[in-house]
């Protein structure tokens, strides 16, 4: 004999979101770096800073940070509008 | 944008991507951990990832997408993020239905259950399409009103989730407005839910009633209040627990980081001992003082605060006040509303000494103070950093508060006889507590039955 149980997980109403498209080229670019105040995330970040700006081009390099990690990141859309490629990290 | 993150996080990263919406996000994976790693250490992980960083920012955006949508990242420190394989699953319904067909066995939905991740680790009451029409039946609600939708994954709770998962927890029918109540009080902003439940820190959602239904719906106030033994304490919290899980997707080491998480995800809800509290009831100082309100707060476990030898309401807070300021929680950089659990012979010392509830969040605002001194080099360094408004130029004789203003410590009374209170600290300043009052299906406050 069986039963009909509810199902007790949530609905999940998601809409598809493309990822961004991507310059050909890192030359004349404008670069985004986005930290999450972790420990070492502002140097890993600026190392990888460094080493784009070895072999390419950058315009300019804007840098946010969250002063606390639990948090949504401080996007703006004038930071999106200025920003052709962002690094960001995320996690521990 | 190119995303890095470490490796023993990239399920998480993973995760979120899916729950916006792209699968195919991609994430790069470095070794875990960064923190605490000297710099020339995280600079090799930088020149290392650097080819994977231009191949994500340059290569065409589909064929990133199809490539990054089946990447897998098994960290190195292997943990267990999936439920032991104990129990097979013994049938095969889509989990996209609102409803399944299950064996009658309780054993055998027990098994189901928990292998799907869909329990708290201990037997759930199956919730049965009759189980559930009864609850609703005698509540009036309606099972398709959404209350409110649970983070990370912006789960939809409506009435019938939330009475399925508290069936599940062992409510009876008389419990499902203040459960509905506290969904709605943790899906409100100020909570910041999203970051309690996939933070690395331990907190959990506090869940407190304060008013006289909480003795009808025996949530316990006295003897015990924070520990096991009553209903209401139990299945409301519990039903809380098994919410966040299913609802909001949180699952431990997926989109729940915590690292070693504490009892009170299991269950944390008190209420407020009325009879022995010589101030205004919380629910009062909270603006609802015909009704009987639940208030939820991001909170690690509670801490024991052991005064015998006091003698004078001024040295039982000073205890209470050594007990809050220690440099590991999370108030002592990120400030917030830290609660304090009054033990009814303290309170009552307390109050005889002349101190008002706001006398006594006066007294803990001078003295609850972190001692500089107390507070690692790498932790004040990093604190520093990211909040130099509280932290720059301070020296190991300077000591900091716990909070910006004496208003945001929570001051209540529970518990039983003894010469004990309690403090809870919170999980700082970017969680606030929410009150809302306990209502019917029409939105009218609950009273008491009149005898």
């Amino acid at each position: 004999m069986a039963q009909i149980l509810i199902n007790p997980r949530g609905v999940f109403q998601r809409e598809v979101n493309p990822i961004a498209p991507r310059p050909e080229s890192l030359d004349n670019k404008v670069l985004g770096l986005v930290e999450n105040s972790k420990d070492n995330a502002d140097i890993f970040l600026d190392a990888v800073r460094q080493r784009i700006q070895k072999s390419w081009n950058i315009k300019e390099v804007i840098q946010i940070s969250k002063s606390i990690s639990g948090t949504p990141a401080p996007y703006t859309d004038a930071f999106f509008d200025k920003c052709d490629i962002v690094v960001n990290a995320f996690g521990d | 944008m190119a995303t890095v993150c470490t490796d023993e996080f990239f399920s998480l990263g993973k995760a979120e991507a899916e729950f916006l919406g792209m699968p195919g996000l991609p994430i790069a994976a470095i070794p875990h951990p960064m923190a605490g790693q000297p710099e020339e250490y995280v600079a090799g992980a930088a020149e290392r990832v650097y080819q994977e960083l231009l191949y994500i920012l340059t290569t065409d955006s589909e064929s990133l997408e199809r490539e990054y949508s089946e990447k897998v990242v098994q960290p190195k420190k292997k943990s267990r993020l999936k439920h032991k394989a104990v129990f097979g699953d013994e049938f095969s319904e889509s989990e996209a239905d609102g409803q399944i067909r299950a064996p009658e066995s309780s054993d055998a939905v027990n098994r189901i259950f928990y292998h799907r991740g869909w329990t708290d680790g201990l037997p759930i009451v199956p919730p049965s399409e009759k189980r559930l029409e009864n609850m609703l039946q005698k509540t009036g609600w309606m099972r398709d009103e959404l209350v409110g939708k649970i983070a990370p994954k912006d789960g939809e709770a409506t009435v019938e989730k939330i009475a399925a998962n508290a069936i599940m927890a062992g409510c009876l029918p008389e419990h499902l407005a203040v459960v509905i109540a506290t969904v709605r009080a943790m899906t409100q902003k100020a909570l910041n839910l999203y970051a309690l439940q996939t933070t690395t820190h331990p907190c959990t959602v506090l869940v407190f009633v304060s008013g006289p239904l909480s003795d009808e719906l025996d949530i316990n106030s006295g003897y015990n209040a924070l520990g096991q033994g009553f209903l209401g304490n139990a299945v409301i919290g519990r039903a809380v627990r098994l919410l966040l899980i299913n609802v909001g997707g949180a699952s431990p080491g997926v989109l729940d980081r915590a690292t070693h998480g504490s009892p009170g995800k299991y269950s944390f809800c008190f209420a407020e001992n009325e009879s022995e509290n010589p101030w205004e009831s919380f629910h009062t100082e909270k603006g609802f003082a015909d009704a009987t309100t639940v208030s939820v707060a991001g909170t690690e476990g509670p801490h024991n605060v052991n005064d015998h030898g006091g003698k004078t309401g001024e040295e039982i807070l000073t205890t209470v006040a050594g007990g809050l300021a220690t440099p590991c929680n999370n108030n002592a950089y990120l400030r917030g509303e830290p609660m304090v659990v009054l033990g009814p012979e303290h309170a009552a010392v307390i109050a005889r000494d002349g101190f008002s509830k706001r006398g006594v969040k006066e007294y803990l605002f001078e003295h609850a103070r972190v001692p500089i001194s107390s507070i690692s080099k790498g932790n004040m360094d990093w604190f520093t950093k990211n909040h130099p408004g509280r932290f720059a130029g301070l020296t190991g004789r300077d000591s900091v508060p716990l909070v910006d203003d004496p208003d945001e410590f929570m001051v209540v009374v529970a518990g039983g006889m003894g010469r004990h209170s309690v403090v809870i600290p919170t999980f700082g300043g970017h969680t606030r507590s929410v009150t809302v009052p306990i209502t019917d299906s029409r939105g009218d406050p609950i009273l008491p039955e009149v005898e």
